[in-house]
């Protein structure tokens, strides 16, 4: 059931609307029916992947709690004739045992999801490697696998809880049904954000009461969602369908340089209109999901991007991989014989240069088993990589050349230079193949086709959007870049749109319900085409 | 806290230390920067500071990570 349909809209009135009238001991047990029911739309074998994640790590949970609290116990009744080695002794043994029970869950989860995800990508490359030695060998990759809806999410999830709970952050859920809710909730089910259960899980447990300001409020960002979705990403579809095609190398640069545009417009307002439904509907139920996008196309640097691009991806890369490899004692070590050696800068620099290829293959591969997900990865950890090396230069060029690092100008430069870096990533990984990826971008600085853009014959409507169409995804930008600006600017549009008259108020609602209506892009039979980052 | 204040200083000069309460949460610090902090204090204090001790909270004010050189320091 995708979000975008008229079922979802149906099925989330009922929810709503059982949610605020039964007991409120009783509203996660409607989130859970309603999760569980949301899910087996997508197919009843499905589900034991799902159930399975759950129980191993709940369990998982439960007895890293056990170990820790018998710890604790013991602890305190030997009282205070313990002596601080003793004390060290009991806490080194009982950090083994959780981190042993810590490992085999999250090696679990990890399993399921390599094979699911990555099984026939090894399988491919096994046999590749076998035809390079001439080996007379071909495994079969296995046909029909099921890669169940948003396993990527919830497995990651799920890591990040046995993690924290290994860690002591917070104390293992004991009620089941309860955790069950927290890795199946379903407005996150599908896209994220990947949640973290210190944030959501002691949500379920507090009482939501109905309150008109917030489930209005949620409303509205859904139909915020539905506009990007429905009137921008899904408008522009065809262009980036048709530029990066298999018949790619009849256009020119320019192009190119549109798709890349027109995708870059695409991925982000399907994917961060996803993420306003997602966080809409959790918001109409009382429940806070965490911000997954900030206006990452404002950034000034790669870095600064992936901190407001996929948030929450980028914050459990953080904690699971960025954090404990730099804390890591062969990084830590390899700091130190730098800094022994009175070389500082290096001391600083290796790791923190190093550290971002481990982040970023993994976040390449976290999109989908492939090459090009691989490229894109390492191409991120260059730049960020570089960037950080060479911070200290780039610091003694602006202070020679005086550079007025705050005037509009140069953040505009940055702004500019960033998006069109990632431009290229952007092309790595939606380009039909390798070969395809780096004639395109070679051909964006060698084959610049001016009558694409000055000429106006209408070239441009042939790929895949006629005028109208053009116009209305062009109107429709302007809109979402006018709103990104004045949030940009610290303007929260929602409060200040519910102090205007009624009048007014409502004129701008009934207009965007009808503007999605009216301009939103559906299918045949009314349901809009899928979430790209569904497939991840 | 003078000595940490300095250390502070020394990775990035351009936030005052002193004031500010919300270094991680704001994004005023990002996560190359924290990792700067962890070795230099590491070094300076000669302190093993772990994973678990990665929170926000231990490092979105001057105070903060003071308490929790003192807090691993004792533990030690």
């Amino acid at each position: 059931m995708a979000y975008t349909s008229f079922g979802f809209f149906a099925f989330l009135a009922i929810v709503v609307f059982l949610y605020y009238i039964v007991p409120k001991r009783f509203q996660w047990a409607v989130l859970l029916v309603a999760s569980y029911s949301f899910y087996l739309f997508s197919g009843i074998e499905q589900v034991a992947f799902i159930i399975g994640t759950t129980v191993v790590t709940y369990l998982a949970g439960r007895l890293m709690q056990k170990k820790r609290d018998a710890y604790k116990t013991e602890l305190k009744n030997l009282g205070p004739d313990v002596t601080k080695e003793e004390k060290q002794a009991m806490k080194k043994a009982v950090n083994s045992k959780i981190k042993r029970i810590q490992a085999a869950s999250v090696l679990i989860n990890l399993f399921v999801l390599a094979m699911v995800k990555y099984l026939n990508f090894g399988i491919e490359n096994l046999n590749s490697i076998f035809n390079l030695f001439r080996f007379d060998v071909e495994i079969n990759p296995l046909k029909n696998i099921i890669v169940p809806l948003g396993i990527s999410f919830y497995t990651f999830m799920s890591i990040g809880y046995l993690i924290d709970i290994g860690r002591g952050r917070y104390k293992a859920e004991t009620h089941f049904g309860k955790f069950a809710l927290f890795v199946s909730f379903f407005p996150s089910i599908v896209q994220g954000p990947i949640n973290r259960y210190g944030d959501l899980g002691k949500q379920f447990s507090e009482e939501h009461k109905f309150d008109y300001t917030t489930v209005k409020f949620g409303a509205q960002l859904m139909l915020w969602g539905l506009f990007k979705k429905l009137v921008i990403a899904d408008r522009v579809a065809p262009i980036i369908g048709t530029v990066f095609s298999a018949d790619y190398e009849q256009y020119s640069g320019t192009v190119y340089f549109f798709g890349m545009l027109a995708y870059a417009v695409q991925i982000y307002c399907d994917f961060s209109g996803g993420i306003d439904i997602a966080r809409g509907a959790a918001q109409m139920l009382g429940i806070d999901l965490p911000q997954n996008f900030e206006r990452p196309y404002f950034s000034q640097s790669v870095a600064e991007y992936w901190r407001r691009w996929h948030i929450t991806l980028g914050a459990w890369m953080r904690e699971y991989v960025f954090y404990p490899v730099m804390l890591s004692k062969p990084v830590t070590k390899l700091s130190k014989f730098f800094r022994n050696r009175g070389w500082k800068y290096l001391a600083k620099i290796v790791p923190s240069s190093v550290t971002p290829f481990v982040v970023f293959f993994l976040i390449g591969i976290w999109h989908g088993a492939s090459w090009q997900y691989v490229a894109f990865g390492l191409y991120n950890a260059i730049i960020v990589s570089t960037s950080v090396a060479l911070a200290p230069v780039f610091k003694k060029m602006i202070e020679f050349f005086k550079i007025n690092t705050e005037a509009f100008s140069w953040k505009l430069f940055c702004i500019v230079r960033t998006f069109l870096v990632l431009g290229v990533s952007k092309i790595l990984v939606r380009a039909p193949g390798f070969t395809a990826a780096i004639h395109m971008v070679k051909s964006i600085f060698t084959d610049v086709d001016l009558d694409f853009i000055f000429a106006l014959d209408g070239q441009i409507y042939e790929l895949g959007v006629n005028s109208k169409n053009m116009f209305v995804a062009l109107v429709g930008v302007l809109v979402l870049l006018t709103v990104s600006i004045l949030q940009e600017n610290g303007m929260k549009v929602r409060e200040t749109l519910a102090k205007q008259n009624i009048i007014f108020r409502w004129a701008i609602y009934l207009i965007a319900i009808a503007v999605i209506l009216v301009f939103g892009v559906y299918g045949p039979d009314y349901s809009a085409s899928s979430f790209i980052y569904e497939a991840y | 806290m003078e000595k940490l204040l300095e250390i502070l200083n020394q990775i990035r000069s351009d936030i005052d230390f002193g004031k500010e309460k919300a270094l991680v949460d704001d994004g005023v610090l990002d996560s190359f920067d924290i990792v700067s902090i962890v070795s230099e204090l590491g070094m300076e204090y000669d302190i093993d500071i772990s994973i678990d001790d990665m929170t926000a909270e231990n490092f979105n004010s001057a105070e903060a990570m003071f308490e929790m050189i003192t807090r691993i320091q004792e533990e030690d």
